[in-house]
């Protein structure tokens, strides 16, 4: 049991932050944590959706500043703005925490299995 | 951009109106868009008072005309009277020279009179033996229907149903709003307490700048894969049409103006799609009798969940 442990533990730091160029590059990575490991999400979600609905999940992250990350993010997909500088981080913290905690989650499976 | 104007027009109707203001909200942006609105409920769920002090806080000119069954369009355009003093006919106004009509029960209303309101509808104008007249601006049509009603109606044909930008179904309020509603009435209440929100001016300025927020080309490709896929869908026989997404994306632009943004995001877009898109379309008959779908509004839903939007 305590072997799966470690390896439970082992995997979940074996995930390194993503390297992204600016909060365009942290955003698609968001993306593609959000369709890859939260597997109830609708392909038809809008980033409105899936901050509430992870909010709503208890991931803690610093939400104030995730959301005007979000607000610059959209400024430039949308409305045409320069790629913004700065203001990646938080969304990157997002990221891994929805990576972290599902194979966090697995890893607690893998481990109640072996006992 | 002025975040502030939906919690002042919601104000303003709370005054009178209790628990609606999704409804107040869907007007506005309505309004906003430019479109006419179609509100559907049973009689005394607060339809017309609704739309009355939606005329009053907007500063709008109101009126109001009751459909039946023996209307003529031209008690609702107008028409030419014999005027005994100048010895000539001259063209009379009807009720529809105003800036909010309150269409009430349309669906009273003979077909003729329900196709008098088209033209005025699309195009802000009526012609009467062949004189155009221009409507005042802003001109909308509020439209109520009862759904429970089944003789001496004539149901809104498909084209009368595009024209109408939203359609608004109004429930019945759950108790707890009930409950403050006969509170409220235990005195006496008229829209007399709505004030004005907007001057004349400032709400054309408004509408001229809700006009210039901006759409991309990805949320417009967005939109056409969604009017698409309503039109490949097996459980409709009646896809959306192109007025239908441009109604939408006109929507959004309003959205996007009272969210404080001067662009357009798919959330704009998504959050108003059962309002405009749902009344439109039409269920195929065997999926409505195998029991595969009951509501538009339904399919609707599951288009855009199914649909990646530009992120």
């Amino acid at each position: 049991m305590f072997a799966f442990l470690a390896i439970a533990i082992i995997a979940t730091r074996r995930i390194r932050p993503p390297s992204v160029q600016d909060l365009s590059g942290a955003f698609q990575d968001l993306d593609r944590s959000i369709t890859k490991f939260v597997p109830d999400m609708p392909a038809g979600y809008t980033w409105g959706e899936a901050v509430e609905r992870l909010k709503g999940a208890g991931v803690k992250v610093d939400w104030s500043k995730m959301e005007s990350s979000l607000a610059e993010y959209e400024a430039f997909r949308y409305g045409g703005r320069d790629v913004p500088k700065g203001g990646e981080d938080e969304v990157v913290r997002l990221s891994m925490k929805i990576r972290r905690r599902i194979v966090g989650y697995r890893n607690k499976r893998k481990s109640a299995g072996a006992d | 951009m002025d975040t502030g104007i939906k919690e002042r027009v919601l104000e303003q109707i709370r005054k009178v109106v209790v628990g609606r203001d999704r409804e107040a909200e869907l007007l506005l942006v309505s309004f906003l868009s430019g479109g006419h609105v179609l509100l559907e409920g049973v009689p005394g769920v607060s339809k017309t008072i609704l739309a009355k002090s939606f005329a009053k806080c907007m500063g709008l000119e109101f009126k109001r005309v009751q459909f039946t069954p023996d209307m003529l369009p031209m008690d609702m355009v107008g028409g030419f009277v014999f005027n005994m003093k100048d010895r000539e006919f001259e063209f009379r106004q009807g009720p529809v020279f105003t800036n909010l009509l309150l269409a009430d029960e349309i669906n009273r209303a003979p077909p003729k009179v329900q196709s008098a309101l088209l033209e005025a509808m699309q195009e802000a104008q009526v012609t009467v033996e062949g004189l155009t007249q221009k409507l005042p601006f802003p001109f909308m049509v509020i439209a109520t229907q009862n759904p429970q009603e089944f003789q001496g109606v004539y149901p809104l044909p498909e084209n009368q149903l595009d024209r109408f930008l939203m359609k608004i179904t109004l429930p019945y309020p759950d108790s707890a709003t009930e409950s403050k509603i006969i509170r409220r009435n235990l005195d006496e209440m008229d829209t007399g307490d709505v004030k004005e929100v907007f001057e004349p001016k400032e709400l054309e300025g408004i509408l001229h700048q809700v006009e210039k927020i901006r759409v991309s080309d990805e949320v417009i490709d967005y939109l056409s894969t969604i009017a698409e896929e309503t039109r490949k869908e097996k459980r409709l026989s009646l896809g959306a049409s192109p007025r239908a997404m441009v109604h939408l994306i006109h929507c959004g632009r309003a959205n996007a103006y009272l969210a404080g943004r001067d662009f357009v995001i798919p959330e704009d877009i998504k959050s108003v799609s059962s309002y405009v898109l749902a009344h439109r379309l039409k269920l195929d008959q065997s999926a409505v009798l195998t029991g595969t779908v009951a509501d538009p509004s339904q399919v609707v839903q599951d288009i855009f969940t199914k649909v990646r939007p530009p992120r």
